[in-house]
């Protein structure tokens, strides 16, 4: 007779699998398709390709792939960076704060965290549009970057909150300002709430469609969900290049997270340590 | 003036006076241990001397410098914390160095003084590693080298010896006393263990809700508490109390009745004892290594509990109706020291001889006004 602790582990594994199932098999379709031919894509849409051709990611290529992954690594990689230097600088001033209206300046980024985007788009288009930032990167990068701070600053908040008092006595009296005891000692010591962050808004830039449509529109400036936009209005009935458009986009953040998936995992189950 | 004088210290929480208006002088290599229980302010008291915690009121004179209101790098002190706080992406010998990187020094100069404390504290073995490698005795013994490297004029100790197991927290004890003798410097030590204070200090400070009860050496404080608390927050088993009052005194002896015991006992009494007189209620304290079998004046008693220790035994005895004064204790029993084995069994009857030599008498305000008649060795 099999144990109970047996039959709960047999259940498990079955959720987890149909769970994992349901969510690959839409991504599994996509890496399919973009290896199929156009008439194949409609004639016989489950089956696998006939040929492992790689024409569809030569089209999408070539209607400027390259330069939309470049324009997203870069609002990326800028992003993400100016989110975490505001926010841990933010997050270790109002962690070790006193004051009642530091703590009220805390609960109003809080707050800023349940406001949504679409909200507010357009006196913050006419913001950013006054402000001479339309089609530059410098304003997109301030707009995400704006939308991605609260979500870490409480994640950073909440880190911060932990950690341990001794080691800033320790280095006040070995000599440190605050800005070398957060920039020497508290810093290299975040690794897993930096990762976490960072996996947290790389894959909110990288995939954020909206703010990027509506403040980037010169084509040669366009981020790659906006990008691939523009293969379906060129070739319409190119689901193949769109599909090996979406695989290619995939990559990138792909091996985000497997470099950082070790800090992730662990402060999701450290809640944030 | 002294090495470092402490005068009219005060720091409030609020509404809490953490330091009511402290005030002592340290001379140069000095070991002084602050004693007291949880939430005396000995802590708070050294995170001030540190520059952790802004002093409310008071002054600090280090070397005949205001050091009052410097930062913690600039005053010339070096802390040890209870739990080492150790820079775990740094390895020792970065952690050791660190201060004096941040004080500018130059890198070959950091690695000597790095390299003649780890020599001095035997760690040169570990200097590569990082401390999350080492033990907690090891670790310790970085957090301390970290201090001997800045060679600051005052050591700054605050528990350190609590996070590690009782035989090592002996061992460090020992080499604690070495390392203040070989580098002469002077050390201010907070502990709340009696045994780390008794052995380690030049001078106790037995700190109370804010409050110096009382400073001077292991054994002043011993054998001459200047009241009740400090009575009974030395000494290991506990000083035992019990209730008495006055039924006679002259200027040469008193005699005490008390309740449940037919006969008085007298004590004699010299310069030193303070004012009594006849009908004061008072509290009788005998140490549990005076109490013996030959002193003529006896309580009755039967033996609840004995801790046969090898060399020593201890028992603890129930004298009812005398009870002691143990707010803590379930059971008001006496604790009584023998420093031999002795076979006895639970529920043996004893009598417990009160010599009046060994006797404390303190007042209804706590103060002492009776000491011992101590017998110093020769």
């Amino acid at each position: 007779m099999m144990s109970k602790f047996r039959i709960t582990k047999i259940a498990l594994y079955g959720i987890m699998i149909l769970w994992s199932t349901f969510v690959l098999m839409p991504l599994v379709w996509m890496v399919l398709a973009s290896f199929k031919t156009r008439r194949e894509m409609f004639t016989a849409p489950y089956d696998l390709p006939s040929a492992l051709t790689l024409d569809s990611f030569e089209r999408a290529w070539g209607v400027g792939l390259g330069w939309f992954i470049a324009n997203s690594a870069l609002i990326t990689v800028s992003s993400v960076g100016l989110i975490i230097l505001v926010s841990g600088t933010a997050a270790y001033v109002l962690a070790r704060a006193k004051s009642v209206w530091l703590r009220m300046a805390y609960i109003a980024i809080v707050v800023g965290f349940a406001v949504p985007v679409a909200a507010v788009i357009v006196p913050l288009y006419q913001m950013v549009s006054a402000a001479g930032f339309v089609n530059s990167y410098v304003g997109l990068i301030i707009v995400t970057s704006a939308y991605g701070i609260p979500f870490t600053v409480i994640l950073f908040f909440a880190f911060f909150l932990d950690f341990p008092k001794e080691l800033e006595e320790a280095a006040r009296l070995d000599g440190c300002s605050k800005q070398q005891i957060f920039f020497r000692i508290i810093i290299p010591l975040s690794g897993p709430a930096v990762a976490s962050a960072a996996i947290f808004q790389a894959v909110f830039v990288w995939n954020e469609f909206l703010l990027a449509l509506l403040l980037l529109n010169s084509p040669g400036r366009k981020t790659i969900p906006v990008g691939i936009l523009q293969l379906q209005g060129e070739f319409t009935s190119d689901w193949p290049a769109i599909m090996a458009g979406l695989s290619l986009a995939t990559v990138p953040l792909l091996l985000v997270f497997i470099v950082l998936q070790k800090y992730f995992v662990r402060s999701l189950a450290g809640l944030g340590k | 003036m002294s090495f470092l004088e402490i005068t009219n210290i005060v720091k409030d929480y609020g509404a809490f006076r953490a330091i009511n208006d402290v005030s002592f002088s340290v001379e140069e290599g000095e070991f002084i241990v602050m004693v007291g229980p949880s939430g005396c302010g000995k802590s708070t008291l050294l995170r001030s001397l540190a520059g952790l915690e802004d002093i409310t009121s008071g002054s600090l004179i280090l070397g005949g410098r205001d050091i009052t209101r410097d930062e913690p790098a600039d005053r010339g002190v070096a802390m040890v914390f209870q739990n080492y706080a150790l820079y775990p992406h740094m390895t020792v010998a970065q952690n050791m160095g660190f201060g004096l990187k941040m004080a500018g020094q130059s890198k070959a100069d950091v690695k000597v003084a790095v390299e003649r404390a780890a020599k001095t504290l035997r760690i040169t073995d570990h200097l590569h590693k990082r401390p999350k490698m080492l033990s907690g005795g090891q670790r310790q013994r970085v957090a301390i080298g970290r201090a001997i490297t800045r060679s600051p004029d005052v050591f700054l100790f605050d528990e350190p010896l609590s996070n590690l197991d009782a035989s090592l927290r002996a061992q460090m004890r020992v080499e604690l006393g070495h390392l203040h003798a070989e580098l002469g410097a002077t050390m201010i030590y907070v502990t709340h263990d009696q045994v780390e204070a008794m052995t380690m200090a030049s001078r106790i400070i037995v700190l109370n809700g804010g409050d110096i009860e009382q400073i001077g050496t292991p054994l002043e404080l011993y054998n001459k508490p200047a009241n009740r608390f400090v009575a009974e927050f030395l000494g290991s088993p506990r000083i035992n109390l019990f209730d008495g009052k006055i039924a006679a005194i002259n200027a040469q002896t008193a005699s005490i009745k008390i309740d449940g015991i037919a006969d008085h006992l007298e004590i004699s009494l010299s310069s030193d004892s303070g004012p009594m007189a006849s009908g004061d209620k008072v509290t009788v304290g005998i140490r549990p290594e005076s109490i013996n079998d030959t002193a003529p004046w006896k309580i009755p008693a039967k033996i609840s509990v004995i801790e046969s220790l090898g060399r020593e035994t201890l028992f603890y005895v129930n004298a009812d109706p005398v009870k002691t004064l143990d707010p803590d204790a379930k059971d008001p029993l006496f604790a009584v020291h023998k420093s031999n084995q002795i076979t006895a069994q639970i529920g043996d009857d004893i009598s417990l001889g009160i010599p009046q030599e060994g006797v404390f008498l303190f007042n209804e305000a706590g103060e002492t006004v009776r000491y011992p008649i101590t017998q110093t060795a020769p």
